[in-house]
């Protein structure tokens, strides 16, 4: 489908007709729908009598069969971990403990271009047109994303490439100058006000916290994140007064429980969140402004009054390093205890 | 049918429509005319420059039915097989994707037969750079004794992975970044072929955004016909290219001088309504300023004229150490970037401490250094107003034109100061902000000093990450550092330049003395003695010693070398410097082409290495940790550092 603040784009990419090269790269922010719009021109590019606004129709034969998920000239290349079907999540709960066999690679493999190359080698099934989705095109390592410049740059006759990335500098030049480059950034203000009247539209302080990024927040909202961003800023509101020491032993727990594993927080979304609250503090406090808990500006501007601007910089700082290692912190309890130390600090004055 | 792409419809198909790449084409032409075939080229250059391009053309032109020439018909079957990509005997590997030594093997065991159709078998062996060590190995051996039917066109992006044994077979050839110029008569004619319209400064963009390769060009060529419906308007494509103008540095630099924070900010805001991407602007920045440290250095360094009338104004506003601090700052915010919230937060988070340690009062708003009226004279002083020890201060002289290098520098981290520090050293700005409050001089430096003390691994940056020129100050100080050449896109150096990796051993064994090695002729010995190193030492190694009498001493260099002569005639003074000085007297050196007769140092360094390293390898792998490395991961990492001995 086509989100609103695409539709712009959407009709600029139809309008190519004829004329649209064989490899594309769709570059931004995450949570903008970037891989919705490969998908739907993937779509419109299997169908056999697209629609006067240029969707596929959903009726027709090369339609259902990709409908039911078995298109044969449709390729998407993705880390195994994003294919794999959600079928652990159930039970299991803490799941990865054990070692239930191997972990699934976030990285795209070698031998998926290898593959592709082959299935390529041979002509397509249901017409000459074939589609390769790339995604996350950063998830290719170097020997990887040298394996698949040669048939980017020649690929076989109706081959046509959608590149998907948030993080263009993590490709190779090589890779991005054989592609022609869409960019796109946080959705215009008015069409987003439109989408939040909408059904199925995330609450506005989801929305804020995202970077006004629609569908991110979307999927927060979901997964009954509104809840956990009430209680987090709850508890971050009130630690100037607590004991950082006692709050991180709390949000240990807090992450452990029920709700939060049901809604998939974790320490990296926790570490995110504390960022940006930081992040806003900092703003604000070297005259920028708050961004991302805009509902909370109040209380971020009596903590502002509190700190100087070194420590409240040097706090920032501190928690981009932390969100470095944050994937593979040794101890979540230290890591909480460390990061909310830093920032009692930071916002207590000098004294400690 | 999709639309087939510029690049690829208009890939020359001679050499008298190739652009920009004309030394090569005068070599290789001359060659195709005389006869004079080496059997092995080597390609460099970065992306889309045209070695793909130009081995389609000499397989041709090795092939044509109209005989070997530097104008292949294009008519003839041979040709438009060839094209066409469905020649027997041009065969594209590409070495990024069969990269390991079975992929070789199955290549060569076919080399040694026939050509099928046509008069030479051309491999043209893309990306060789990504070969494992194994396979370079397995090519070695052809690559010194080729079949006489067979050629190899090796191309790189990288030259500087490929080991020495194989370069030094291969003649090569260094492409070329297209200048701005080429590239813009080439799409003009392109556009008059396709009827489409244009504006010419549109192209100027494009070509400047495609800093140097002839396919970048073309890919945005067809993105800008693609935005602007069938013609190219000069608006459209700088919007297109997301360039981030200089409209907007300027703004960022006019708003620091009023110490206007809502028009820094607007800024930001104007660049994320246009998806221009904050990367590249801190970048910009960054040498944006830099450019203004240098004018108020050198005015003359800034070689436009348009560009100097533009950046002076800027050299009032701001002194030498404020400069040098917000290039520091504005390169780190560009390294943190994908540690911040996202790239908006991480953008103006920058532009906020570019404004919190602006200096508080610009000499051009009256401070009293400034009204002597001095120039640039004055500026380059510290100014009045102490500044913290710690905060990066250019060393007399030189050093605004490079201020990557902050004095101060702690050893660990020359390219990404650990700005973090900065922040932490530097007094607190006036507290203009939200708040008044209570003075308080910054202490929390103390506890987080011994983690700033650390060296950053500031790895987020990938190894092919462009820095920008700025980045490699200290080769030189003066207006190279501002040469437009594209960042990390640079020529590789010319291979003479290119030390031997095996070079060092430099005869520092010590043990015997050189008139020993003289009189019994130990040329293996001498050599090393010489220390040579690059492209100097693999001549040396490939002539024998044949005889030293009368102050002359005799050399014959193998036959399947000669080029190494050809290509660096002075070669044989070098060494016979060397030697005389090695002697201590004058001698001469001959050396004549030949057949080998005897052996070579290379061929005895050769097997002796051969020998052991095929029993460092067989150890290795044997390992089942090793072997599971070798297959999941990278042959070549593994193998390249079996180090024998
Ligand atoms: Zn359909
Ligand atoms: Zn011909």
């Amino acid at each position: 489908m086509i989100h609103p603040w695409l539709a712009d784009t959407w009709q600029r990419l139809v309008g190519l007709g004829g004329r649209l090269p064989h490899a594309l790269l769709f570059v931004g922010p995450e949570g903008l729908g970037k891989r919705d719009l490969a998908d739907t021109l993937a779509a419109r590019l299997l169908c056999s009598a697209p629609a006067v606004d240029g969707h596929a129709c959903g009726h027709c034969v090369p339609c259902q069969l990709r409908l039911s998920g078995n298109h044969p000239d449709l390729l998407p290349i993705v880390p195994e971990a994003d294919a794999a079907p959600e079928s652990e999540g159930g039970e299991g709960g803490e799941g990865g403990e054990g070692g239930s066999g191997k972990k699934k690679s976030s990285q795209i493999r070698i031998e998926q271009i290898r593959d592709l190359q082959e299935t390529l080698s041979v002509t397509g099934h249901q017409s000459s047109r074939r589609v390769i989705v790339v995604d996350p095109a950063e998830a290719m390592n170097a020997f990887t994303a040298n394996a698949l410049l040669k048939l980017l740059e020649e690929p076989p006759e109706g081959c046509i490439f959608l590149l998907v990335s948030s993080a263009p500098r993590r490709l190779l030049p090589t890779i991005r100058s054989r592609c022609q480059q869409w960019s796109f950034s946080r959705p215009a203000d008015d069409v987003v006000a439109q989408w939040l009247l909408g059904p199925d539209a995330p609450p506005a302080d989801l929305l804020a916290l995202t970077g006004g990024m629609p569908l991110a927040a979307q999927r927060l909202a979901k997964s009954g994140s509104d809840a956990l961003l009430r209680r987090f800023v709850k508890d971050i509101a009130a630690l100037p007064a607590g004991d950082p020491l006692k709050l991180a032993g709390q949000w240990e727990s807090w992450l452990k429980s029920k709700e939060a594993l049901a809604a998939g927080f974790g320490m990296p979304q926790l570490v995110e969140w504390i960022q940006r609250w930081v992040t806003d503090l900092a703003s604000l406090r070297l005259g920028g402004r708050v961004r991302f808990f805009p509902g909370e500006d109040g209380v971020i501007a009596a903590l502002a009054q509190r700190t100087s601007v070194a420590a409240v910089t040097n706090c920032y700082n501190e928690l981009a390093r932390i969100r470095r290692v944050v994937q593979h912190p040794l101890n979540a309890r230290l890591m909480l205890e460390d990061m909310l130390l830093r920032y009692a600090r930071a916002v207590t004055g000098t004294r400690r | 049918m999709s639309y087939q792409v510029l690049a690829r419809k208009w890939r020359p198909k001679s050499f008298a429509t190739l652009v920009g790449q004309e030394h090569v084409v005068r070599a290789l032409s001359h060659a195709l005319a005389t006869g004079r075939l080496h059997h092995a080229w080597l390609f460099t250059g970065t992306r889309g420059v045209g070695k793909t391009t130009i081995s389609r053309i000499l397989a041709k032109a090795l092939n044509c039915e109209t005989g070997v020439t530097p104008e292949p018909c294009n008519q003839c079957a041979a040709c438009q097989a060839i094209d066409a990509d469905r020649f027997p005997d041009y065969v594209e590997m590409d070495a990024a994707s069969n990269r390991g030594v079975e992929d070789m093997a199955a290549l060569l065991d076919k080399a040694v037969y026939a050509p099928v159709q046509g008069r030479y078998k051309v491999y043209m062996i893309d990306e060789v750079h990504m070969l494992t060590g194994h396979a370079f190995n397995a090519m070695l051996k052809t690559l010194e004794e080729p079949p006489e039917h067979v050629k190899f066109i090796l191309a790189t992006t990288d030259p500087q992975k490929i080991p020495v044994t194989v370069l030094s077979r291969c003649l090569q050839f260094n492409l070329k970044q297209m200048p701005p110029g080429h590239i813009v008569e080439h799409l003009s004619r392109i556009l008059a072929a396709e009827a489409i319209p244009c504006e010419t400064p549109a192209l100027r963009h494009l070509a400047k955004a495609a800093n140097g390769s002839m396919r970048d060009a073309l890919s945005l060529l067809d993105q800008a016909i693609a935005h602007g419906s069938g013609k190219i308007e000069e608006e459209q494509v700088t919007h297109m290219l997301g360039t981030v103008g200089d409209d907007h540095l300027y703004a960022v630099l006019d708003a620091l001088a009023a110490a206007d924070v809502a028009a820094l900010l607007a800024v930001a805001d104007r660049m994320e309504a246009r998806s221009l991407s904050f990367d590249a602007a801190l970048q910009a920045l960054a040498s944006l300023l830099h450019r203004v440290a240098l004018a108020q250095f050198a005015p003359a360094a800034i070689a436009d004229e348009a560009e100097r009338q533009r950046v002076s104004p800027y050299t009032e506003l701001f002194d030498a150490e404020f400069l040098q601090l917000a290039y520091q700052i504005a390169i780190h915010g560009r390294d943190e970037l994908p540690l911040a919230p996202d790239d908006y937060a991480g953008f103006t988070m920058t532009l906020l401490r570019l404004h919190a340690f602006r200096p508080d009062q610009p000499p051009a708003l009256g401070s009293p250094a400034a009204a002597g009226g001095g120039g640039g004279v004055a500026r380059s002083l510290p100014p009045a107003a102490p500044r913290p020890a710690a905060a990066p201060r250019p060393a007399p002289g030189n050093a605004s034109a490079q201020p990557a290098q902050p004095a101060a520098a702690a050893p660990t981290a020359a390219v990404t100061p650990a700005t973090s520090a900065v922040p932490a050293s530097v007094p607190e700005p006036p507290a203009r902000a939200p708040a008044a409050e209570p003075v308080q001089r910054p202490a929390p430096a103390a506890p987080s000093a011994a983690a700033e003390a650390r060296p950053e691994p500031s790895n987020s940056v990938p190894p092919w990450e462009d820095l920008p020129p700025e980045a490699f100050a200290g080769q030189s100080a003066e207006p190279a550092a501002l040469r437009s050449e594209p960042p990390g896109e640079a020529a590789p150096p010319p291979a003479a330049a290119r030390p031997a990796p095996a070079a060092p051993a430099s005869g520092g064994d010590g043990d015997g003395d050189a008139a020993a090695d003289f009189a019994a002729g130990n040329w293996h010995g001498l050599i090393r003695r010489l220390g040579l190193g690059g492209l100097v030492r693999e001549f040396a190694q490939h002539c024998e010693w044949l005889g030293f009498a009368d102050g002359v001493i005799d050399l014959r260099l193998s036959n399947a070398h000669r080029h190494l002569l050809d290509m660096n005639p002075g070669v044989v003074e070098r060494i016979q410097d060397q030697l005389a000085s090695l002697y201590g007297a004058p001698l001469r050196l001959r050396t004549a082409v030949g057949a080998i007769e005897g052996e070579t140092p290379a061929q005895r360094d050769e097997a002796d290495r051969r020998a052991r390293h095929a029993e460092a390898v067989a150890a290795l792998e044997s390992d089942p940790f090793v072997r599971e490395l070798i297959e999941r991961f990278d042959a070549t990492l593994v193998e390249a550092s079996v180090k024998p001995l």
